[in-house]
């Protein structure tokens, strides 16, 4: 009798939930899932602007990011021309394309509108054409001029970058990054030392600084909901 | 927001590192010595001239290179802007006892400084293709403002 109640209570023991032993869940706010959520897409100002503003170089370039959540991949793409005259007499071109591609991290999770400051890589290629007349006077040799050309020459370089993204109104966005762009690696450059790479900027620098102030639209591929303001 | 204003400081005063400055080393002028091989410092050596090919000027015309007690002598003369390599025939003597010739080749770079700077030529990779002197060493193959020597050559 006794090993029948201790069975029939070991039974009921076994088979109610212990709710003081329960591991409380993350709450799924808290969790931010990794999908694409919208595609943004902009331009770069400053470069507009410098071929408005400058007879000397004409560029453009094109921006655009998917959000999946606390992340963003990024690409860039644009190209720029440039033809100025030399102090020691003659001339430079040069004309190409370049791109970046690369991922951004979002630091400001909490914001409601999905306002962003972020920290970034970005891995980026330009492919161009350079050449310049080079004209001198040796006082033995006399008057010299020189015609030289790279017709193909290809850079590639890394960046780290950091910026904000602010909802201005709507969809309409505005920010600016900043970027750490490491030495680049080129090639082609047989007639004459590269001297600026499109996307990239002076060549042999070392380690240097870029700016890039942009607009966009961002296109969602899911209608979002407001939050809701509680009140008591 | 708050990192807005020290980003945007920080990323307008380093607009300022982008200007290359327009310090230029580059010329086509060789520097050389030449050292007698015995010590014997008793007599002048004197240069009648010194031609360089793709010119017709003459170099040290009439010098005297050697004065008595000297060892050493230093030259400077320029390589040929126009061609991958330069012939010197240095004409010793009042009356052209003795003529010895040196031919160097190099390579040359064209680099663009700036808009404000220009452009310029490096030359470098500095050899001795062929010479009648005794011996001909290339101390420093980079024709700069500021090397001491390119070759050393010994009479």
């Amino acid at each position: 009798m006794g090993c029948l109640l201790a069975t029939i209570l070991f039974a009921q023991d076994a088979g109610e939930p212990d709710s003081t032993r329960v591991r409380p869940k993350k709450p799924d706010s808290l969790k931010v899932k990794f999908y694409p959520r919208a595609f943004r897409f902009g331009t770069d100002v400053i470069p507009l602007i410098n071929s408005r503003t400058q007879k000397t170089v004409s560029a453009w370039e094109i921006n655009g990011d998917v959000d999946c959540g606390r992340y963003y991949f990024a690409v860039d793409y644009g190209g720029s021309k440039k033809n100025f005259d030399l102090s020691t007499g003659g001339t430079y071109q040069n004309d190409g394309t370049y791109w970046r591609a690369g991922m951004d991290v979002n630091f400001l999770m909490k914001d409601p509108d999905r306002n962003m400051f972020f920290v970034g890589f970005r891995y980026a290629r330009a492919s161009f054409s350079e050449s310049a007349t080079l004209i001198a006077t040796d006082p033995y040799f006399g008057s010299i001029q020189k015609q030289v050309s790279n017709s193909v020459v290809n850079a590639g370089w890394q960046e780290l970058t950091a910026g904000l993204r602010v909802k201005i109104w709507k969809e309409f966005w505005m920010g600016y990054t900043a970027r750490l762009k490491f030495p680049a690696s080129v090639s082609g450059d047989i007639s004459l030392k590269t001297y600026d790479i499109p996307g990239f900027g002076l060549n042999g620098q070392g380690v240097t600084w870029g700016f890039n102030y942009q607009v966009f639209w961002r296109i969602p591929f899911t209608k979002q909901r407001k939050p809701v303001s509680k009140t008591s | 927001m708050r990192f807005l204003l020290p980003g945007t400081l920080v990323l307008l005063l380093s607009a300022c590192l982008d200007k290359p400055d327009c310090l230029v080393s580059s010329t086509n002028n060789v520097k050389m010595n030449l050292q007698k091989l015995k010590k014997d410092t008793l007599n002048n050596i004197i240069l009648s001239s010194i031609s360089v090919s793709g010119t017709q000027y003459l170099f040290y015309k009439g010098d005297t290179v050697f004065h008595k007690g000297d060892t050493i002598a230093s030259l400077t003369l320029p390589v040929n802007p126009l061609s991958a390599e330069t012939t010197f025939n240095f004409y010793f003597g009042a009356n052209i006892d003795s003529v010895n010739t040196l031919t160097v080749t190099y390579t040359q770079e064209n680099l663009i400084i700036g808009p404000e700077c220009g452009a310029y030529v490096y030359y470098q990779n500095l050899e001795v293709s062929s010479t009648t002197f005794t011996n001909v060493n290339v101390k420093n193959s980079q024709l700069t403002t500021s090397a001491t020597t390119n070759l050393e050559i010994k009479l």
